[in-house]
């Protein structure tokens, strides 16, 4: 890493005279201008806005536009609310408020994919041109317009503050939110805080009188205490809203009328003018920017302001955008090699090169000017100045030159006055030694004697513990003590005049505690957590934990041994990485990268160890072969890429957008866009992203949209890291829930309910086919008992008895009678058995039995028994027997005797058939077993619906039974 | 204790310039409360005031016992006994400026907002309000609603009856004006 250039003749000389201003070259910052979409193009922009998730959004004559880095989306409103839109602001909850040129006011609530919806109050909008809108810390929507003043809307009610409620003028330029309640409002006629409380306006005007500098104010700004104020043609100042004190920052100001600020701390900030383009702020020095590429023309910078990631941001003669980073500064230089540099204000910047030293100064203007050069010919590689003003040039091999304040030189220090050594690699002081780190080991000068030409030395080498001769660096930590980086052996520590070794670093592994050996350190650098950071030969970046109590120190290591580092230093909370590549900001918090390469104007770094400085309070400076640079950290709240899920699309013909994290088993063809908040590099966006439920591995792209086709029903969460250079160790992500819902044939209750269903029809079935089964037996049984009944009766001993008595009489007196008796009796059996067991018979069929039984009987009682058989229709059915045990009832149960014969009637009535007699009951009944009717009505209930009439009415008794239709 | 001041913003408009001042000729206030057991509503004619278009100001006053049309004779006495109480407070007063500019020459209809101090009960409250102007040759009219909150004005209802008032009432007022 050391130049190994040729010893060179030692050469002493006086301090060369100044040479004047030999370069004047302007203080660059790399700008860059956001294209805009055609239609925005040549249209006004007015106003801005980044919302907590990070999009920038626009207010411009055309309506509301979101941008995030990579493209502009419209967000639609009504005919009103899609133009001229000139304030925007996001409420607490996530509500983005929007006002008009016109007066009128709108607002797209968060979550709802509805655009820009009205504000409708029962007082009206109001119809001047809407400023700025805000809510303040008591909770209050405030609502600045440029002609009606102000209103306060308090939740319910909307308050106005013009000239009747003492506000000196009702053109509001720009209003800001007070540090306390209310809101601080510039006008034409001086500063004004307004505010509302117990139930009151209370309005409070500053003006010229009260010691504001001018009453025109345009720009207002609170930071912190303080109320910053931009005026018309006096410059800007601040007003301490507790001490009341106002105090006027530019008593000669000429940069014209002030238009927007952006003040970062009380003496670091940016002041944008109306015709003169931006002014920067840094420390007590007010300077007009210069940009790379230029900005040509008149110049106004209407807004400013600050984005998460610490870049700014402007709107440029109400029709351009653009943005750089205020971390990083550039001057170029034609001083050659520059191998060492030391700062000690903007007037005193000192540069080390190979033949001799340069020093230079920023001008009033910006410009980076090299006022003076010294000791020519010497080989500076390592420079050293403080608030005593003195200069330690350190050269390689002639030792140590010491410049006063008017670089005189006052003495050389090298192996003649007692250093080891004079290849002087390194310089630091503590207290009132000043350390060297040569290649035979350290040396310290004490230089409190004042001496400074035979000062008190002391040498450290290996015999004083060093672990190696070779030191490359020596600095002061924040609690004085001296630390040297070594050639090979870590570092070390001086306490209590010990060396206290630190050869090895201690990382976290996966099991347990590594312990990794350093090796060789270049340079070292400390940040505000206590860590100290190594730039390692072979080790990349290592941050010891010197804080820790030895055996509790876990340290860390950063980034790979890809790019040699040849500068570390540390600016607040960031480690400073330089290399050929760029800038590297290291935020150990976070353990993110913030880059600063070509984006920021910065390529092929050609630096040397020793050519940067800390300046201890802003930031570093370092200096390659072209230009000087100065990092500084900006306010910034996010250090690496934020993702944000935009849009869900269903696509289902036509692509519809959603707000909703439900989708139907049909919608399941999804497009997911997300975006990358990266505004200091957005061009290098890379993206990560996984469907969880589908599919569990990182997918790497550039796209700005995922697309997820047929997805099946389930629960997903969709991830989308983003990342600039492709390491998603330590990117956030964002994520959305959404489900696919089952389509209803495989819902749980559908299940269910078919379950159910189909238990209940199988159910249904046995219990049919039981009722069936059981319906027929019973039949069947009855019809056995029917035919046994009739078969019983027919054979009933008294029957057969009555039967043979006949036959005998018949053989005796007629025995062809007989023959045709015996015929007729086996006819009648015969048919009995033939019909008997079936259902149901034909009437005609019935008919005929009924007249072979009748026949026989008429054997019997002769006249006695008439059996009156009126014409019928003989079509239908009915249960067999059925007549015939009609007439045997009616028989069985009546008197039949020469002085009482009976009529039987046997008639048709519509779909009845009956038997009909008059009742003459017989002195000596036959035991009745019920069974005839009953049998037949029971019979009759299985075939058909309509009933067995059976009724006695007028000493007849008759029976009807139903014709069964055939089927 | 302020009726006297709108009083006299009404006799120094009166007696200001000529041509740009306008009174009212028929003037209708209306009230309506929309409670869930019970609406109320009562409506008076004598609504006076005045407009003058030269410095954009105007009063408009009411007496609240010309209030008429109520559901009942018990309701109006309730209405002026316990609530308006307009023993103690005979009218109430919407005065102030007209926050939009009028352009009486073109005939036309217009919505403008009229910021001011609305009294009633004898509680000051300040309001915007907004109406719609219409300008015809000889005449304005202007047609307007807002609510009143009771409580803005002091107005307290028993518990008793808190189903049967609202706790905002609907006020709407036309009032046609002439120049004087």
């Amino acid at each position: 890493m050391i130049r190994t250039t040729p010893l060179k003749r030692f050469i002493y000389c006086l301090v060369l005279l100044s040479m004047g201003c030999t370069t004047s070259l302007d203080a660059q910052y790399h700008i860059r201008e956001v294209s805009l979409p055609e239609n925005l193009q040549s249209h006004a922009i007015y106003c801005q806005l980044q919302t907590s998730n990070g999009l920038m959004l626009f207010g411009t004559s055309e309506g509301l536009y979101q941008y995030d880095g990579w493209r502009f989306d419209h967000i639609p409103g009504d005919s009103v609310l899609s133009r001229e839109i000139t304030a925007v602001f996001e409420d607490n909850d996530g509500t983005i408020w929007v006002g008009t040129l016109t007066g009128a006011i709108g607002r797209v609530r968060s979550g709802q994919a509805a655009g820009i919806e009205p504000w409708d109050i029962e007082e009206g909008h109001p119809h001047a041109r809407i400023n700025s809108i805000l809510r303040d810390k008591s909770g209050i929507l405030w609502i600045a317009t440029y002609g009606e003043g102000i209103y306060a809307w308090t939740g319910n009610r909307l308050y106005n503050y013009n000239q009747d409620d003492g506000l000196p003028a009702e053109e509001i330029y720009q209003m800001v939110q007070g540090p306390q309640e209310g809101v601080w409002v510039g006008t034409d006629l001086g500063l004004i805080h307004c505010s509302f409380s117990s139930n009151h306006k209370w309005v409070r005007t500053l003006t010229t009188g009260l010691g504001l500098p001018d009453h025109i104010i345009p720009a207002v700004q609170v930071l912190k205490d303080r109320v910053w104020f931009g005026t018309f043609d006096r410059g800007f100042g601040w007003l301490d809203a507790t001490t009341q004190q106002i105090k006027h920052a530019t008593p000669t100001w000429s940069g014209g009328s002030i238009a927007s600020m952006l003040f970062f701390t009380p003496d670091y900030g940016f002041i944008g003018t109306a015709d003169g383009g931006l002014w920067e702020m840094n420390g007590e020095r007010i300077t007009p920017v210069q940009f790379s590429p230029k900005l040509s023309g008149k110049v106004s910078i209407n807004q400013l302001w600050l984005d998460k990631e610490g870049v700014v941001w402007m709107i440029v003669n109400e029709q351009y955008i653009y943005n750089f980073l205020p971390a990083m500064q550039r001057w170029e230089h034609s001083l050659g090699d520059v191998q060492s540099m030391a700062y000690l204000d903007l007037d005193s910047i000192y540069f080390g090169k190979v033949d001799g030293l340069a020093i230079g100064r920023i001008s009033e203007a910006g410009n980076l000017q090299v006022i003076r050069e010294a000791l020519s010919g010497s080989n500076v590689i390592s420079l050293y100045t403080d608030k005593e003003r003195f200069l330690y040039a350190g050269t390689f091999g002639q030792g140590v030159y010491v410049l006063d304040p008017k670089f005189r030189l006052v003495a050389h220090w090298d192996e003649s006055t007692g250093f080891l050594n004079g290849s002087i690699l390194s310089i630091t002081r503590q207290g009132n030694y000043l350390w060297f780190a040569t290649l035979a080991g350290v040396t310290r000068v004490n230089v409190k004697s004042g001496n400074l030409k035979e000062p008190e030395i002391k040498n450290f080498t290996k015999a004083q513990g060093l672990p190696s001769n070779y030191i490359y660096q020596v600095r002061t930590d924040h609690r004085g003590r001296l630390w040297i980086a070594t050639d090979g052996a870590g570092v070390s520590v001086l306490e209590n005049d010990h060396f206290i070794h630190y050869p090895t670093a201690i990382l976290r592994g996966p099991n347990g505690n590594d312990t990794l050996s350093i090796g060789n350190v270049y340079s070292m650098a400390e940040d505000d957590q206590g860590f100290l950071w190594l730039n390692t030969a072979s080790n990349g970046i290592i941050g010891l934990d010197i804080m820790a109590p030895e055996g509790e120190r876990i340290d860390k290591k950063v980034g790979t041994n890809e790019n040699e580092i040849s500068i570390l230093s540390w600016s607040g909370a960031h480690i400073v990485m330089v290399d050929r590549d760029g800038v590297e900001a290291f935020h150990p918090s976070s353990n993110s990268i913030t880059y600063f390469e070509e984006s920021a104007g910065i390529k092929d770094l050609v630096m040397n160890i020793n050519a940067s400085w800390n300046d201890g309070r802003r930031g570093v400076w370092f200096v390659s072969n072209q230009s000087l640079f100065h990092y500084q950290e900006t306010p910034a709240i996010w250090f690496q890429p934020m993702p944000v899920i935009k849009e869900i699309q269903v696509i289902d013909g036509g692509a519809n957008l959603v707000h909703s994290n439900r989708f139907g088993y049909e919608q399941n063809h999804l497009r997911i866009s997300y975006a990358g908040i990266w505004f200091t590099e957005p061009e290098n966006i890379l993206f990560s992203y996984r469907l969880l439920g589908s599919d569990s591995t990182w997918r790497r792209t550039r796209d700005h949209q995922a697309f997820f086709l047929n997805l099946d029903p389930g629960d997903y969460e969709f991830q989308v890291k983003a990342s600039v250079h492709g390491d998603f160790t330590s990117s956030s992500r964002a994520s959305y829930n959404f489900v696919v819902g089952k389509p209803y044939w495989m819902t749980w209750w559908f299940i269910t309910l078919m379950t159910i269903l189909v238990f209940a029809l199988l159910l249904g079935v046995i219990k049919w086919r039981e009722y069936v089964i059981n319906q027929r037996s019973a039949m069947e049984k009855h019809q056995i008992e029917a035919e046994l009944a009739t078969i019983k009766n027919q054979i009933n001993p008294h029957f057969l008895f009555n039967s043979f008595n006949t036959l005998a009489a018949a053989i005796e007196e007629n025995q062809e009678l007989a023959i045709e008796y015996v015929e007729h009796l086996s006819d009648f059996y015969r048919k009995i058995l033939l019909f008997g067991d079936s259902q149901k018979i034909a009437l005609v069929e019935e008919l005929k039995i009924v007249e072979e039984f009748c026949s026989i009987l008429q054997y019997r009682y002769g006249d006695q028994l008439i059996i009156d058989k009126q014409p019928m229709s003989q079509d239908g059915q009915i249960v067999p027997m059925s007549l015939q045990r009609l007439i045997e009832n009616a028989i069985k149960h009546n008197e039949i005797s020469r002085q009482k014969p009976l009529t039987i009637t046997l008639f048709r009535k519509d779909d009845y058939v009956g038997v009909s007699n008059p009742v003459q009951r017989k002195w000596t009944t036959e035991t009745s077993t019920g069974f005839g009717l009953e049998s037949i009505r029971k019979q009759y209930r299985f075939l058909t619906a309509k009933p067995v009439h059976i009724h006695q009415f007028e000493n007849r008794f008759t029976v009807e039974i139903p014709i069964l239709t055939k089927e | 204790m302020a009726y006297w001041k709108v009083g006299i913003l009404i006799i120094i408009l009166v007696s200001s310039h000529q041509s740009t001042r306008y009174i009212i000729s028929n003037g209708k206030i209306f009230f309506r409360s929309d409670a869930p057991l019970e609406i109320i509503e009562a409506q008076s004619e004598h609504l006076e005031g005045v407009l003058d278009i030269s410095t954009n100001s105007f009063a408009f006053s009411v007496r609240n016992s010309s209030f008429e049309g109520f559901n009942s004779p018990l309701q109006q006495e309730h209405f002026y006994e316990n609530y308006m109480e307009t023993d103690h407070y005979a009218t109430s007063t919407f005065s102030g400026k007209i926050l939009d500019p009028i352009d009486l020459n073109k005939e036309g209809e217009y919505i403008v907002r009229a910021k001011g101090i609305l009294q009633i009960h004898g509680v000051s409250q300040e309001r915007i309000i907004k109406s719609k102007l219409t300008v015809l040759t000889d005449r304005l009219t202007i047609s307007s609603q807002f609510t009143v909150p009771l409580q803005d004005h002091k107005i307290t209802i028993p518990r008793i009856v808190y189903q049967k008032i609202a706790e905002e009432i609907q006020v709407t007022v036309e009032a046609e004006f002439k120049v004087q």
